[in-house]
């Protein structure tokens, strides 16, 4: 979307008279990319959804204070990120395991995963990915498998692009070695 | 599997699969939870009645180190633990000191053969003396 386009559509997510029919537009567009940046971060489906959701119940009553500093896909998906976020570290605090710790858990069982259909090669990379760091893991799922810019992660992440380059060949290197480790 | 380089494989899926008809009815229940009223949630720090009842604990807290403070032990409970307590010779003279000694001969008629009696009965009293 250009910014003009960006403009008038937030102009209408505004005004009450098409507010309605113009949030519809924006969970029908956004809703795909959203839930796949959350499953990279939560892994389960059902989780996935209600934190989907949870997120653009955010988005609407927050549309108000937004400013318009960023773009409007970049202060989504940095919503959509925080409530990800904020998910894991409840959970990790109720099985009382550290963020890669759950990770691994949670990758553990994908293969038993109703929503999961990976082949072996899938899974494996899913597991190598989930050895990672946590900032790293973010920042590889991003690239690899959302396929984002490194300009549009910085501007999610708040990370420099030099730092969010430096992190992913890490990943890189660490996921290569765990498959040449069998 | 080994030997994997990531640059020049071929993209490796995530594997992520979704329930049918998933997005559409995503779609409708956002729009459905978006019309419900918003719960408001008060953080703990603001809520009125919190700090009403640390203040309440606070004051009553105070009151009790105060009136704690102010409590002495009463003259008759501490003569009632004295007469109770057995005290030896030597831990009462350690407790009386130059003007009390002075009041108690003052205070004390001491017949003569009372004191040749306690001279004799008394043993170590060259300690007594020499002390």
């Amino acid at each position: 979307m250009h910014e003009a386009e960006e403009k008038e559509f937030i102009r209408q997510l505004l005004d009450p008279a098409s507010q309605q029919a113009a949030f519809r537009r924006l969970v029908s567009e956004y809703s795909r990319p959203l839930y796949r940046h959350i499953r990279h971060l939560v892994i389960d489906h059902d989780d996935t959804d209600d934190i989907l959701q949870n997120t653009f119940v955010k988005v609407f009553r927050h549309l108000p204070t937004f400013k318009g500093e960023s773009r409007l896909y970049t202060w989504m998906y940095r919503i959509a990120t925080n409530e990800a976020i904020s998910f894991l570290k409840q959970k990790s605090k109720r099985y009382k395991v550290n963020s890669e710790e759950l990770q691994t858990r949670l990758v553990e069982n994908l293969k038993a995963d109703a929503y999961f259909e990976g082949d072996e090669l899938q899974a494996r990379l899913q597991k190598a990915v989930a050895t990672l760091p946590e900032k790293q893991q973010l920042v590889f799922r991003m690239k690899y498998y959302q396929e984002l810019k490194y300009e549009e992660i910085s501007e999610i992440l708040g990370t420099s692009v030099g730092a969010l380059k430096a992190s992913y060949h890490h990943a890189v290197k660490k996921i290569e070695e765990y498959f040449n480790e069998d | 599997m080994a030997g994997i380089k990531l640059d020049n494989h071929p993209k490796i899926e995530d594997g992520f699969s979704t329930p049918e008809n998933y997005f559409n009815e995503v779609e409708n229940r956002v729009m459905q939870r978006i019309q419900e009223p918003a719960t408001r949630v008060i953080p703990i720090y603001r809520r009125t009645i919190v700090w009403a009842a640390a203040a309440v604990i606070v004051i009553a807290l105070g009151i009790f180190s105060v009136w704690n403070l102010k409590q002495t032990p009463e003259t008759d409970n501490v003569e009632n633990y004295l007469a109770s307590v057995e005290f030896t010779q030597e831990e009462l003279i350690a407790l009386l000191d130059d003007n009390d000694i002075e009041q108690l001969t003052a205070d004390l008629k001491l017949d003569p053969q009372e004191i040749e009696n306690v001279l004799v009965e008394t043993p170590y009293l060259e300690q007594y003396i020499l002390n």
